[in-house]
């Protein structure tokens, strides 16, 4: 037989199944805790949970205080890694350009680059491409993500997407940088195939 | 007080809490319960996605913590909440105090 505490906490997962593991468990401590509390002060193991599940409060109470108070669409965990993987996006155009820069100012403009032609017919080429024209964009997409941490609302009718701005320091860096360098790299890419037709571009 | 009545006022309680000190849902809500003489009657766990909502505001923090073989959420307040219960609690004495003397208290 199922405790009332496995069983409401088997309901309140179904109930939430985007809601993630956190309110189940973090139910499950406080269940078990008031239970423990209660059987403390002499009441029956049984009586206890479905005491502690009585002023817990309702399934429908909790998922609406879940809704009222909107999921993100990130988990704080996701967006306390976003600055780092947008870094790591970027890293290799900043990489590129700071090579090409070196290479002008040297004096060696056109010549054989860091890697030599070695690249150019591997197969990774036109990954190494992609990587470099979309990676820095794709950074700046998950820079803004973050950035305006959107959240829904369940409202009487439908829904309500509501925008936070959480603005860190390391955010707003690697935002700016992201985003010049994406910027910096499309118009490049578009100067050099703007005489090119069809998409993508010739180039990619 | 019934839950209506007091979920405008739910952050404040929540940050006022923990300003006390580190706890977990449990102590937040036993918190809540004690200091205000069990005035504040809301399901308990109801607390929870307004404590998840104050960390995703970075009003509070938590981490995971283990202790006596049960796994735990424990929050804390940050200094952003720190300065957002400074700013609701002088927002409150403002209305509290207005309230007052219109109803002549």
């Amino acid at each position: 037989m199922t405790s009332p505490i496995e069983q409401y906490l088997i309901e309140l997962e179904a109930r939430l199944p985007m809601a993630g593991r956190r309110i189940v468990t973090e139910a499950r401590d406080h269940l078990l805790e008031e239970r423990d509390r209660l059987m403390a002060n002499e009441v029956e193991r049984m009586e206890a949970e479905r005491q502690a599940v009585a002023s817990y409060g309702h399934i429908e109470d909790i998922v609406s205080a879940v809704r009222a108070n909107g999921g993100p669409v990130l988990s704080p965990r996701v967006i306390k890694w976003i600055p780092w993987v947008a870094l790591l996006l970027s890293l290799p155009t900043l990489v590129f350009i700071a090579v090409n820069v070196i290479e002008e100012v040297a004096g060696n403009s056109g010549g054989v680059g860091v890697f030599g032609d070695s690249l150019d017919h591997s197969p990774l080429a036109g990954l190494i491409d992609r990587m470099l024209v979309f990676g820095p964009l794709l950074a700046f997409g998950l820079v803004v993500l973050a950035t305006t941490n959107v959240r829904f609302t369940r409202q009487e009718r439908g829904f309500n997407a509501t925008i936070h701005l959480r603005l860190t320091g390391r955010l707003l860096v690697i935002g700016i940088v992201s985003g010049l360098v994406a910027g910096a790299v499309v118009a490049y890419w578009l100067a050099e195939n703007m005489l090119c037709a069809g998409f993508p571009p010739c180039g990619l | 007080m019934r839950g209506e009545a007091i979920k405008g006022h739910l952050d404040m309680l929540l940050l006022a809490v923990l300003e006390d000190g580190d706890a977990h849902g449990y102590a937040v809500i036993e918190g809540l319960r004690e200091t205000s003489n069990g005035a504040f009657d809301l399901p308990e766990g109801t607390v929870y996605p307004a404590l998840h909502r104050l960390e995703r505001e970075r009003y509070v923090a938590s981490q995971w913590n283990k202790s006596s073989g049960r796994k735990r959420r424990v929050y804390s307040l940050t200094a952003r909440g720190r300065k957002a219960l400074t700013d609701r609690r002088s927002e409150w004495a403002g209305f509290s105090r207005a309230v007052g003397t219109v109803i002549g208290l």
